[in-house]
């Protein structure tokens, strides 16, 4: 499969709702399995959530041919199987992570905050004060504050 | 500051009262602090998505740290800053914000033709248009 058909197959999936979750579980997935060799029940347990999702999610991948599950001697018990990122899982994690990047960050929380920055800077300005000269200002006080903080302590 | 030499730039900022950390070879970034104004300053040797270039340079302002220093620090303009903040590697939530408050509160003075002209240079001008749009969206 071409780089550019992954990312056009990748950004048609992320075109629906079920896509822009999977997008973030797959990453996460990915991401987590890349860092070092663990076991399934290890993978639900440092996941969390909805332990049937995530189990069908690395069947899923498993599936596509980006996981790998290999078993793994266990003592005396039964051998475990480990899960690993397959060349193409590589690949697919660089894609989704590049994706990742392009995406904006911030959220709601985030936009309310520069409508009450915006607020407060032009009250601000509508009191005939420059926002930077108040800065400076306030600098200054808190500096003031400080050093005789420091000079009544000392005494 | 004058010196090009590394070596002699921080000897020459240390000279002048200011505390320099992080600066080492390679390391895009450094920290200045003024310990009589206490005041930090965050020095971009390498920033990103941005080319320090003549029409940078002539776009530039000059920034004073306290109202009694005889000195000002020079700071790119306000296009620059956009497509540097969205361009960086680690972008996160907050470099969006500050993109959002400098694109309301320079509105009129942007100059939209050199911030879409760097932008597109930077691979960041689909982003500023969602930004904006979802400013748009949200704010009317």
């Amino acid at each position: 499969m071409g780089h550019t058909e992954l990312l056009y197959i990748l950004f048609s999936f992320l075109g629906t709702k079920r896509g822009l979750w999977m997008f973030g579980s797959e990453m996460q997935l990915l991401e987590l399995c890349s860092k070092k060799q663990l076991g399934i029940r290890e993978i639900l347990s440092i996941l969390g959530g909805s332990r049937t999702s995530k189990l069908r999610l690395i069947k899923e991948l498993e599936r596509s041919g980006s996981l790998e599950l290999t078993q793994c001697p266990n003592g005396r018990g039964r051998p475990k199987k480990i899960v690993t990122l397959s060349p193409l899982g590589i690949m697919m994690l660089e894609n989704l992570q590049s994706i990742n990047d392009m995406m904006i960050k911030m959220n709601e929380n985030d936009m309310l905050t520069v409508l009450e920055q915006l607020r407060l800077r032009n009250k601000i300005i509508d009191s005939g004060i420059d926002p930077y000269e108040r800065f400076i200002e306030m600098n200054e006080i808190a500096l003031n504050i400080r050093n005789s903080a420091e000079s009544s302590a000392s005494i | 500051m004058k010196s090009q030499d590394p070596i002699q730039l921080k000897k020459e900022l240390e000279e002048a009262d200011f505390q320099v950390s992080f600066f080492t070879e390679g390391n895009p970034c450094f920290v200045l602090t003024n310990l009589e104004t206490a005041t930090e300053i965050e020095v971009w040797v390498k920033p990103d998505g941005i080319t320090l270039d003549v029409e940078c340079l002539r776009r530039r302002r000059e920034v004073k740290i306290s109202r009694t220093a005889d000195y000002g620090f020079w700071i790119i303009g306000p296009e620059d800053f956009i497509v540097n903040k969205l361009a960086r590697r680690d972008r996160r939530s907050q470099d969006e914000v500050d993109v959002l408050s400098v694109l309301e509160n320079e509105k009129s003075r942007l100059d939209s033709r050199y911030l879409q002209t760097i932008a597109e240079r930077a691979g960041v001008f689909p982003l500023l248009k969602a930004l904006q749009k979802k400013a748009k969206q949200r704010w009317g």
